[in-house]
């Protein structure tokens, strides 16, 4: 099972929003990680063949993007995607499941297994336009595991769960990459650090990281520290280094920063995480905006 | 094939479940019933006092007529009509206010109708005056008289040779000598099509132009586009639904029309030659087959609107647009008046839904040449409403598909 993205690359106008990015990927679970804007949806939209792309191609086991056969095998989970109002959660389903081109048996079946699943089955026959945001979110995750895809698309999968639910979205979706391609993307660091396989961290339209979590981390690893200074000095970091962490305490603040070496008398090298990392790129981004 | 009809099946759930759907199209129903009787509201004044309701007088008519329906028009109906009107005394003001005339000629109103037509009268006092120095000869060549009249029209335009020698030969085709009957019913029905139509065209335009546009606005795009039917199977179920949905509320709204009207003014007059409400119409059809040729056209013009409707939807991801634009597309041409004195432009604006909906495509008396054809305004109306439909909706395809 192969997921090869070959120089793929989106123009909007004057902007280049994903820019030749070529990957490949085999079962697991692929996190992709990036800001607002860095291009994580436009990406995932042509890997769907939901957006054409300006050049490059997609192509799973070799299938390209715009067939049929392609999108046979693809579940997805758009990130800001609507309902009809007036359908029952079970309608929504079956409806997807047509357009799946699951038989009508199969697809009640299917879709009760599902609403089971989501912790949905008690409200299946209720309009969904009386449903919370997280409803909705679960009903999304259902309808992208009807047809048991081979590869499954999901952009903030998790956004609107309450953290009970998005543990057992974590579990599921775990379980899911063993034997096929799950790329997710999320704002949640801590969602990707557990499931993950491989990280993919995304930048103005370019894949600037991909590797597992402690190869990728490996960068920052002895750069990250934590101190505990006056109000004086705290300025003086926060105004230098990309800060991770502060908290104010009763008469200094804490700080937790990356800094290419020891940044303060005070401070200590501690193990660096996965969000150290993603504020060390991105904080600086924003620093260097301003 | 099932997963075809199965996706068919939800679009129409999707336009169904809406209650706007609902509501607009009993409104619609509503409208068309009432709007299709509303002649008979109200009363009929004579020196400021009510002589009788519209309802009274429809009936009183209907009830004159049937007494005449099965006679031949001919020199003694003609003259039995003449006889009836030279008792009302020609006086100043409305002749139709005299109790003469309630009492002796109103019965023959309906063939005064046709005679004033035939022999160019004006259908008032100065109309009876004329008709009563019609004389013996005049009546014996009532039928001569009126194909003269309906050849004098059709020399009158502006056709080609050709178009003129068809118009003649159809109109020559024509039945005589025609049956009176009463054809109140249908007279009416013909009047109101236009309105239905018109109805119709507004409740298709809102029913369907969320069809592909209300993806977008819905947020379902991505979900459908990213689905195995999405670029395909979708967009030809969304068609269908659309082109049908337009037939079955053209049909619903014509049926709730005819049924409405037919009941309260009555069923008769299918097989009357349509000469009877207008006379110098060169077509040789019944009121039935006419009626029946005009809700086709309705029916035509109406899914040629639908399916701009859906080619706009497709492109502009907004129903909000699409609505407005078909409403001015709908609305405006409505009040543009093209002279037939331009032919070719007379006839392509006909083309146009709402200047489909016209009952002089049905009735005129123009041909229209085309190398080695000679068609009639209704062929031509009904041929490119379905062919431009069907050319339209592969821009649908591809408009939709693109992304």
């Amino acid at each position: 099972m192969e997921l090869v993205i070959d120089r793929l690359t989106k123009q909007f106008k004057n902007k280049i929003a994903v820019d030749r990015i070529s990957l490949t990927l085999h079962e697991g679970v692929y996190g992709l990680l990036g800001p607002n804007g860095s291009g994580k949806t436009t990406l995932m939209r042509m890997i769907c063949g939901v957006l054409k792309p300006t050049s490059g191609e997609v192509k799973f086991n070799g299938i390209d993007v715009s067939r049929e056969e392609f999108r046979d095998a693809l579940g997805y989970l758009p990130q800001d995607f609507g309902y009809y109002p007036e359908f029952t959660a079970y309608d929504f389903l079956l409806y997807l499941a047509s357009l799946k081109g699951i038989n009508k048996s199969r697809a009640k079946e299917k879709a009760t297994e599902l609403l089971e699943l989501v912790s949905l089955s008690d409200v299946a026959k209720k309009k969904i336009r009386t449903f919370s945001g997280g409803m909705k979110q679960r009903l999304g995750i259902a309808q992208a595991l009807l047809n048991n895809p081979k590869l499954l698309v999901l952009d903030e999968p998790t956004a609107g769960l309450d953290p009970k639910e998005r543990v057992r979205f974590r579990n599921l979706i775990s379980r899911l990459g063993k034997d096929r391609i799950v790329l997710l993307s999320t704002h949640i660091v801590s969602d990707v650090e557990y499931i993950a396989s491989v990280i993919l961290m995304m930048k103005n339209g370019q894949i600037i990281h991909k590797g597992r979590l402690e190869e990728i981390i490996d960068v920052i690893e002895g750069k990250v520290f934590e101190c505990s200074v006056d109000s004086r000095t705290a300025e003086h970091l926060i105004a230098n280094y990309p800060i991770i962490n502060i908290r104010e305490e009763s008469d200094k603040t804490f700080l937790r920063l990356v800094a290419d070496k020891t940044p303060c008398e005070t401070a200590v090298a501690v193990p660096a995480v996965l969000e150290d990392l993603y504020m060390y790129y991105f904080n600086k981004e924003v620093k260097k905006c301003e | 094939m099932s997963s075809y009809l199965e996706l068919v099946k939800f679009e129409y759930k999707k336009i169904l479940r809406k209650r706007s759907t609902i509501i607009i199209l009993v409104i619609g129903i509503l409208l068309t019933a009432i709007s299709g009787v509303s002649p008979l509201f109200g009363y009929y004044y004579v020196d400021g006092k009510i002589l009788e309701s519209h309802y009274e007088g429809m009936k009183k008519d209907r009830e004159y007529r049937r007494g005449l329906s099965g006679r031949e028009i001919n020199r003694d109906l003609l003259s039995e009509t003449i006889e009836a009107y030279s008792r009302v005394p020609v006086a100043n003001g409305r002749y139709s206010a005299t109790e003469e005339y309630q009492e002796y000629a109103r019965p023959y109103s309906g063939v005064f109708y046709i005679i004033s037509h035939v022999y160019n009268l004006n259908s008032n006092t100065n109309g009876v005056t004329e008709m009563l120095l019609l004389t013996e000869e005049n009546l014996n060549k009532f039928y001569d008289i009126r194909q003269s009249m309906v050849e004098r029209n059709i020399e009158n335009t502006t056709m080609s040779p050709e178009e003129k020698a068809k118009s003649k030969e159809l109109s020559r085709k024509v039945k005589t000598p025609f049956i009176y009957s009463y054809t109140g019913g249908y007279t009416r029905f013909l009047s109101q099509m236009y309105v239905t139509a018109i109805l119709i065209c507004f409740i298709c335009l809102i029913c369907i132009s969320p069809l592909f546009a209300g993806e977008y606005t819905n947020g379902m795009d991505g979900l459908i586009f990213s689905s195995k039917y999405g670029k395909n199977k979708v967009i030809r179920a969304k068609l269908f639904t659309g082109i049908s949905l337009t037939i079955l509320f053209s049909v619903l709204l014509i049926i709730a029309s005819y049924v409405t009207i037919m009941t309260v003014f009555g069923w008769d007059g299918k097989d009357a030659p349509i000469q009877l409400q207008y006379p110098l119409s060169i077509i040789p059809l019944t009121m039935g087959q006419v009626a029946l040729l005009y809700s086709a056209i309705v029916i035509f013009g109406n899914i040629l609107s639908s399916s701009l409707t859906m080619v706009l939807s497709a492109k502009l991801k907004s129903p909000y647009i699409v609505l407005v634009i078909m409403t001015a597309l709908t609305i405006i041409p409505a009040f543009v008046n093209v002279s037939d004195s331009v032919l070719w432009i007379y006839h392509l604006s006909n083309l146009i839904p709402v200047k489909m909906f016209d009952i002089n495509n049905v009735i005129s008396i123009f041909s229209i040449n085309f190398p080695g054809l000679t068609i009639q305004p209704y062929v031509l109306i009904i041929s490119f409403a379905a062919v431009a439909s069907m050319a339209l909706l592969p821009l649908v395809y591809r408009n939709f598909k693109k992304t």
